[in-house]
């Protein structure tokens, strides 16, 4: 009796795991990021609430300036720092990998690498705008029902999601984007090793230039939950951000606006 | 058998979903913990940086017994202001106290940083921009302009030359944070794939002025200079920089600037410049009003290094710097021994120009963020002569508050009597620091 129940228990959990037949996973994540990223250029104010052990330990304020390259489909991003004080006017430029620091008191630009994090938890992908589906491919779709950020069940579509560019932050990533409306409810993100880097979950959707926006990413470490980034966006503006900002040479001439 | 196997596939099911109730405990809590932040969001546009700066040091001299002591207060400001549409106004400005006046060990012999005053005001800006359309600009005013990829040394930094009126730290960033720009009509056309700039520094007065508030315009408008820079992207991730400089009566100088993505954690970069000049020796001995065989010919200063970030935060920079129209051995280990005049007034010149008196020389530069503790950063950097084979050892420990940051330096100039970095009047500073921002 009880072994009938286990095969039972087994034969629903693989089935409902299956992936669905009629849907195309690739497609499900470029709609989830059309639910993030309006196709003409914006700008937002993305302010960073870092915890560790229930207690805050940074805040960070930042103006994203976002521009999506034609040619390429990502997003072109120059970040100013508004606060802290001591931080205040600082930038970041992220063009793909061609990633530049400028501080306006030395005057000088530097080139980071990639992995020169310079905002705690948050890496770059995630403070920046970022098209998944340019970097990463959608292998799989299978459909779940699990709590979202808001603890509301929600019918969703697990995607597995692998990067196909050495652009790409991560080595692969689950992806839950809501049935029905492809806004992004959660992600895992893995490094090459199959270690958890973080979880996300994207949560507080509001409309704001024609498009769901989830106005809160809540990012929990892999390693240790108690490590807890929460982003939070405002003042969500269509504005013009020229292509000759978006160079090193542009960054000493940057003003405030 | 049955009942065995059963027993497993049970205990297995208890162990993930206990695994995944752990997982879903933790993100609960964290979503709870979320639910606390604060939805305002702090939006200034304001172009404005202001700082107040303590400083107590104690300074080992070379030659006595003993540390010396010596404060300092230090008031920082930038300021930019749309005056129109198309017209901004832009002023950086800073303000040291030092007590005493001048730094410890420090005199008119062996040092330019020599001040009869206790205040020392750098203007470090004040210009207009007026900005035609979206790519073409005009600056008109002081600018410090600064140009170059390495970390320790930048050859192509023309404008370096006479900047400095006050060092506080050698931290090779707080020393270009530090200094005053040239007077200067800049004029720059940006487009899409890159920029072209034009610059005309006129030659204002040849006489330097180290009172209080001078603007001391004699240290860096003291010739007539031009600088064309133009950057332009090749492909994605590489956008070289060329330069051509040219200033009094010297022959022109040529730079190159290039930087490179190695892989996910290294970047390279190599800084060049080069072009017809008299050795450092013979400009510093003429400009005494001697004569002295120029010997021109075609000289290379180079700056070439890698960074190498590690994935718990520390940043590793190790650069090779070059000038083939400074000093090599024999010549330099023997100027000090025949001539201490002809070879202070050499490091005199060289402190002017912001370079080394010798021709090679290797810099490290180490900073770990978050070192044991959130917010505090560690920072090291060495120098080493590869000439001469002194060195100079400089490392903070720094810990970051949202509105004000503390600081501990330590400073060791170590080598022979007459070498680059033993010859240095200080053997060892310690300071402490506070920085405040408002």
């Amino acid at each position: 009796m009880l072994i009938k129940h286990l095969v039972r228990t087994l034969v629903f959990l693989l089935f409902s795991n299956l992936a669905i037949a009629n849907v195309d996973p690739q497609e499900i994540l470029a709609a989830s990021d059309a639910v993030r990223n309006p196709e003409f250029p914006f700008g937002f104010i993305n302010t960073i609430t870092e915890y560790k052990n229930n207690q805050q330990t940074d805040v960070i304020s930042l103006a994203v300036y976002s521009n999506p390259d034609v040619r390429t489909g990502q997003y072109r991003n120059l970040i100013r720092y508004i606060s802290p004080a001591r931080d205040a006017n600082k930038l970041m430029l992220f063009n793909g990998k061609d990633v530049w620091f400028y501080d306006p008191l030395g005057k000088a630009s530097i080139r980071l690498s990639p992995q020169q994090r310079l905002l705690g938890q948050a890496s770059s992908g995630d403070v920046a705008t970022v098209n998944l589906s340019k970097d990463y491919h959608a292998v799989s779709a299978t459909e779940e029902t699990i709590l979202d950020g808001e603890q509301k069940s929600k019918r969703s579509y697990k995607l597995a999601i692998v990067a196909n560019t050495s652009d790409a932050t991560y080595d692969h990533i689950d992806l839950w984007v809501e049935v029905g409306n492809s806004k992004p409810v959660k992600a895992r993100f893995y490094s090459d090793s199959g270690r958890l880097i973080k979880s996300a979950y994207y949560r507080n959707y509001e409309k704001h230039l024609g498009l769901d926006w989830p106005m809160q990413t809540v990012i929990i470490d892999g390693l240790d939950p108690k490590w807890v980034t929460v982003m939070q966006y405002s003042k969500l503006l269509k504005r013009d951000v020229p292509e000759s900002w978006l160079q090193r040479d542009y960054l000493p001439r940057f003003k405030p606006e | 058998m049955k009942f065995f196997f059963a027993q497993l596939i049970l205990v297995s099911f208890c162990v993930v979903s206990n695994h995944a109730l752990a997982d879903d405990v933790d993100e609960l809590d964290a979503l709870k913990l979320a639910n606390q932040t604060s939805s305002k969001a702090s939006s200034s546009q304001v172009d404005a940086n202001f700082f107040l700066e303590a400083a107590t040091g104690q300074t080992q001299v070379r030659g006595s017994n003993g540390y010396q002591g010596n404060q300092r207060i230090s008031g920082d400001l930038q300021y930019g202001l749309k005056l129109t549409k198309d017209l901004s106004a832009f002023i950086s400005d800073r303000l040291d106290i030092n007590a005493p006046s001048t730094f410890p060990g420090n005199s008119s012999f062996n040092s330019v940083y020599v001040q009869d005053n206790n205040a020392i005001n750098t203007l470090r800006e004040a210009y207009v921009t007026w900005q035609v359309n979206e790519g073409l600009l005009f600056d008109a005013g002081r600018v410090n302009v600064v140009n170059g990829v390495g970390t320790g040394y930048n050859p192509t930094d023309y404008f370096k030359v006479g900047a400095l009126r006050s060092i506080v730290t050698i931290n090779p960033y707080s020393l270009k944070e530090n200094r005053q720009g040239s007077a200067m009509i800049r004029a720059q056309q940006l487009w899409d794939t890159g920029a072209f700039s034009l610059i005309y520094s006129p030659k204002v007065t040849t006489q330097t002025n180290n009172s209080a508030f001078s603007l001391d315009l004699g240290a860096t408008n003291n010739q007539n200079s031009f600088l064309a820079q133009l950057t332009q992207k090749v492909y994605e991730g590489f956008s070289p920089q060329f330069l051509i400089y040219q200033s009094g009566e010297s022959s022109p100088q040529f730079g190159l600037n290039l930087t490179g993505l190695v892989n996910d954690s290294t970047t390279a970069y190599l800084e060049w410049s080069g072009g017809r000049s008299p050795t450092l020796l013979s400009q510093a001995i003429t400009q005494q009003g001697f004569s002295y065989p120029s010997n021109i010919k075609f000289n290379n200063q180079v700056s070439t290094g890698l960074t190498y970030t590690t994935k718990n935060k520390i940043t590793l920079t190790g650069e090779f710097e070059f000038n083939s129209a400074a000093l090599n051995n024999p010549d330099w280990a023997n100027l000090g021994p025949i001539s201490p005049y002809i070879y202070e007034s050499y490091r005199k010149y060289l402190q002017v120009q912001q370079t080394s008196p010798t021709k090679s020389g290797a810099f490290l530069y180490a900073k770990w963020e978050d070192f044991f503790m959130k917010s505090l950063n560690l920072s090291s950097m060495l120098r080493h002569d590869l000439v001469d084979s002194s060195h100079q050892f400089w490392l903070e420990a720094r810990y970051r508050f949202p509105e004000s940051e503390v600081a501990l330096q330590f400073q060791s100039n170590v080598g022979t009597t007459w070498s680059n970095y033993g010859a240095i009047p200080q053997s060892q500073i310690v300071q402490l620091l506070f920085k405040c921002y408002l």
